[in-house]
């Protein structure tokens, strides 16, 4: 597996971050409000983006934020490799999965900030490109008209039962069972992942439409987000969830461009979207939020359980995971 | 010679605005296929996406299944359609006015509104019309089951008919009926006339829609990917939006994506051949000419309100049932099959809602000014590239014959990609994140469909009308305007409609060109679907449907009131 950064170019990065590490938020608001707005790819509804920058205002009513919404981790990638190639910059700030911020990273196009200066904590920058910032977390999610709280599973072992033959969906991409391995090895985690296709489930392009096939009745229960099934939660339909005895999941990280216009705006609106305000604000308006900050809903719901997920240096095991059980997934047709 | 050499110079023009608009993304394409990466501007070369693409026994799967259901949904569409035509230009069936909107109208419906609607109505478990049948007749189980190959190829058919039916409309309405009076008086019937007159003479335009139709049913995606996905059912469409959006490894496989676009370009080059061959006795197809006529009408006595059925029975499948589901689910408060415990629960909650969201009013605006310009410019261009081709002498016929057709090959993803790529690096043309990007994306994509309608409409015009005019004195540019346009008006304002219909709801090419403030109502509605909001969705979805129903019928009195043109 390729090493995510070689050593010699993270000392480079770190170095020419140099400059903006003894910079206080204050200083920071303070350069940000004379330049550009800070520009920010990542993937919420534009709705939602707005309340959270709204709420980023509400602190730093002087520096500005354009969001614009990269629907998928991958064409966030594209997109920014193509402006760098194309004019040498791109949005301050990108959100995505670690395997799509690796492929940006990997380019140079990410800056190293001090993140330790500006009080985010360590556990937030496992790598200096990346912040996490909040995360999408697997849940059993079911239709309580048509499963009984007690009939619906608490264990992987239950997903897997037989009972659930025809009535099971999950997302079309089989990354549950990638992130799975990262505990239960591959071997283990491809074997369950045959036994859930033998369930004929529905496949769907997200987990938002699960979510809602759930709520409908056309499939009485699924592998989904946490984040994605509190919609129809919210507006009275009859479904539940609840995290399983292992929670597979992916942190959502950050970066700031080297080329940025606005590096100051773009340090602090990912300092403050690892602060408390920041993350409950930001898990207040997408309902997706950062399981590494105490307060939020999130962190509360898989409090006490196992986890699973690939640390981002190893993104591109995770890659070929990736790769090979969706081939698998496909299967389901021949299934059906 | 004067004039030969102005339509020269009409030639080379035409010639280098085609290779600007095909040609750049299509060597992207080529480009992006042979890199490593997939990314045009990246280093190296390598045939490693042409060895994925066909060394995965998959992909001979995946071209079997995407050719039953594109030439499934193509034979649907031309069947129905070729019929719906007849019945409405060449019958007298009553209600011809509110036959033609309800025909043309299932177009506005974004098609995976269309499919969402047939899921709620025929999925196998909760379907409203398997809920009815069961109760009805005791079944165990409900016997439609709408996510299966033959559901999408039914929800497919129905979304293409609207385009089948502008184009045979337009071909049998100037269809010359002498030849049909000569062949009744020499005591022909209706099976001989319609082997021997009707299909002969439709040719040009049956093969247009055709090779139009079997394209889309290669690229399309909505359908496919709503019905088809769920179960494990892939199509070439699906695996194209596959690898751009779910690829693993964290970006998108665009060198696949263009291997296979590569591939469909051959497959279209072979069909651009076809037609070529087909069309290039031009003179065997012309119906208009000096004389005047009124085409022939057959009494469809007893069989009226038959006839009449079959358009409502298409109107009800198409629109009524899906846009049913649509505006029930925009009242509910989350997605739910209809009963009667979800009556208490109906509100106008979702519609309130719109009409404060300011993003969706700016958004109605872009795709409201974006879709009439592109469908202006693209119309215009088609009209030059029709005459050129058909009229012209000059040596750059072919070419510009075959790039116009060309887009159709391209997947509106590639074409998305390399304009980001031009109009970045073009920094002097500052349309990159606007919505000008769009109308020039939009222009490229549907040139293929227009120029195809304006020479099926074109070839039916004999040049001695034209001569005629010239014989007056008249420029050729007043010919052009009085003699050639009003004939043609038919045919381009329909092509015209299309386009604003198709940009409306177009998705793909908008999603990856969207930078600050080109937001689309079909990216908006889309935002919402995808982001948990179906209800949302479906309520803009509804609004969009009514709004394009009144441009339909402004379209059809508009044609109907125009002096010298029949709709």
């Amino acid at each position: 597996m390729k090493p995510l950064f070689p050593l010699a170019a993270a000392l480079a990065l770190g170095a020419a971050s140099f400059g903006l590490q003894a910079q206080t938020l204050a200083q920071l608001a303070a350069a940000a409000e004379k330049k550009p707005p800070v520009t920010w790819y990542e993937s919420s509804p534009s709705d939602q983006a707005d309340k959270v920058i709204a709420a980023f205002a509400r602190k730093y009513p002087t520096v500005k934020v354009r969001h614009t919404r990269m629907v998928g981790g991958n064409e966030l990638a594209v997109r920014t490799v193509q402006e760098m190639q194309a004019r040498g910059y791109s949005a301050d700030v990108v959100t995505g999965g670690a395997d799509h911020l690796f492929q940006i990273a990997e380019r140079g196009y990410l800056d190293s900030p001090n993140w330790a200066s500006l009080n985010v904590p360590k556990p937030l920058t496992p790598l200096p490109q990346l912040m996490a910032t909040t995360a999408s977390v697997y849940v059993v999610a079911w239709n309580s008209n048509k499963v009984k709280d007690a009939e619906a599973p608490t264990t992987w072992e239950q997903v897997l039962d037989p009972k659930w033959t025809n009535r099971m969906g999950s997302w079309v991409r089989a990354a549950a069972f990638a992130q799975l391995a990262a505990t239960q090895t591959p071997a283990t985690a491809e074997a369950m992942l045959n036994r859930f296709i033998a369930l004929k489930p529905m496949l769907f392009k997200s987990t938002f439409p699960l979510a809602q096939a759930i709520s409908s009745g056309e499939i009485d229960l699924g592998i989904g987000f946490y984040h994605s099934t509190l919609p129809p939660q919210k507006a009275g339909a009859p479904i539940k969830m609840r995290p399983l005895d292992i929670v597979p999941m992916h942190i959502i990280y950050s970066g700031v461009s080297k080329t940025a216009r606005n590096p100051e705006g773009a340090r602090l609106l990912l300092s403050w979207l690892a602060s408390e305000e920041g993350a409950l604000a930001y898990e207040d308006a997408t309902g997706r939020g950062n399981p590494m900050v105490a307060k939020t809903k999130t962190a509360e719901f898989i409090k006490g359980k196992k986890l699973s997920e690939w640390p981002p240096e190893k993104s591109g095991q995770l890659g070929e995971l990736n790769e090979a059980y969706n081939k698998l997934l496909e299967k389901v047709g021949e299934a059906r | 010679m004067t004039l030969l050499r102005r339509w020269s110079a009409l030639d080379a023009v035409l010639a280098l605005l085609l290779l600007y608009l095909v040609a750049v993304p299509l060597v992207l394409l080529l480009v992006a296929s042979f890199k490593p990466t997939g990314l045009p501007l990246d280093p190296g070369w390598s045939l490693v996406q042409y060895a994925r693409t066909y060394g995965d026994p998959r992909f001979y799967k995946l071209a079997w299944d995407t050719a039953v259901f594109a030439v499934g949904c193509t034979l649907g569409a031309l069947c129905v359609g070729g019929v719906l035509a007849w019945l409405v230009e060449r019958t007298d069936l009553p209600f011809k006015q509110a036959a033609r909107v309800m025909i043309a109208l299932p177009m506005v419906l974004p098609p995976f509104l269309l499919a969402m609607g047939w899921a709620l109505l025929a999925s196998p478990r909760n379907g409203w019309l398997n809920v009815l049948l069961k109760d009805a007749f005791g079944l165990a189980k409900g016997p439609l089951n709408i996510y299966s190959m033959g559901g999408m190829v039914f929800v497919e058919t129905l979304a293409l008919v609207p385009s089948v039916y502008l184009i045979l409309a337009a071909a049998f309405r100037n269809m010359d009926p002498a030849l049909e009076e000569a062949a009744m008086t020499s005591g022909a019937r209706w099976p001989f006339m319609l082997r021997r007159i009707f299909v002969p003479m439709l040719s040009p335009a049956i093969f247009a829609a055709a090779a139009y139709l079997l394209i889309v049913g290669f690229l399309v995606f909505d359908v496919p990917g709503t019905l088809g996905l769920p179960v494990g059912i892939y199509v070439v469409s699906s695996r194209i939006v596959y690898l751009a959006t779910d690829q693993s490894g964290g970006t998108s496989a665009y060198g696949q994506i263009a291997a296979i676009g590569a591939t469909y370009l051959v497959l279209l080059l072979t069909l651009a051949w076809a037609y070529r061959r087909l069309t290039a006795q031009a003179s065997r197809f012309v119906t208009v000419t000096g004389k005047g006529f009124r085409p022939r009408e057959l009494k469809l006595g007893p069989l009226k309100p038959l006839a009449l059925l079959l358009v409502l029975v298409y109107f009800v499948l198409a629109v009524v049932a899906p846009l049913g589901m649509l505006l029930w689910t925009s009242l509910v408060p989350y997605l739910a099959p209809i009963s009667m415990e979800m009556l208490p629960k109906l509100g106008l909650a979702q519609h309130r809602a719109l009409l404060d969201n300011v993003r969706l009013a700016g958004a109605a605006w872009t795709s409201i000014w974006v879709s009439a310009l592109s469908a202006t410019v693209v119309c215009t261009l088609a009209m030059l590239v029709a005459w050129a081709v058909l009229r012209g002498r000059g040596g750059g016929r072919s070419l510009i014959d075959t790039l116009s057709f060309m887009p159709l090959a391209i997947p509106g993803t590639m074409i998305g990609m390399a304009l980001v790529y031009v109009y970045l690096t073009i920094s002097f043309v500052p349309i990159y994140g606007t919505a000008w990007i769009l109308v020039i994306a939009y222009v490229t994509v549907y040139l293929s469909f227009t120029s195809r309608a304006a020479s099926a409409s074109l070839i039916q015009l004999h040049p001695e009308l034209e001569e005629a005019a010239r014989t007056c004195g008249a420029t050729p540019a007043y010919t052009v305007r009085r003699v050639v346009l009003p004939l043609m008006m038919s045919a381009l304002v329909g092509a015209w409609v299309w386009v604003v219909a198709h940009v409306m709801r177009e998705l793909s090419t908008a999603l990856l060109l969207q930078g600050d403030d080109n937001t689309t109502v079909a990216v908006q509605l889309w935002s919402y679907w995808a982001g948990g909001e179906p209800n949302k969705a479906a309520a803009v979805g509804v609004w969009l449907v009514v709004a394009m129903t009144l441009l339909t019928v402004l379209w059809q009195w508009l044609s109907h009131r125009r002096p010298g043109t029949t709709p």
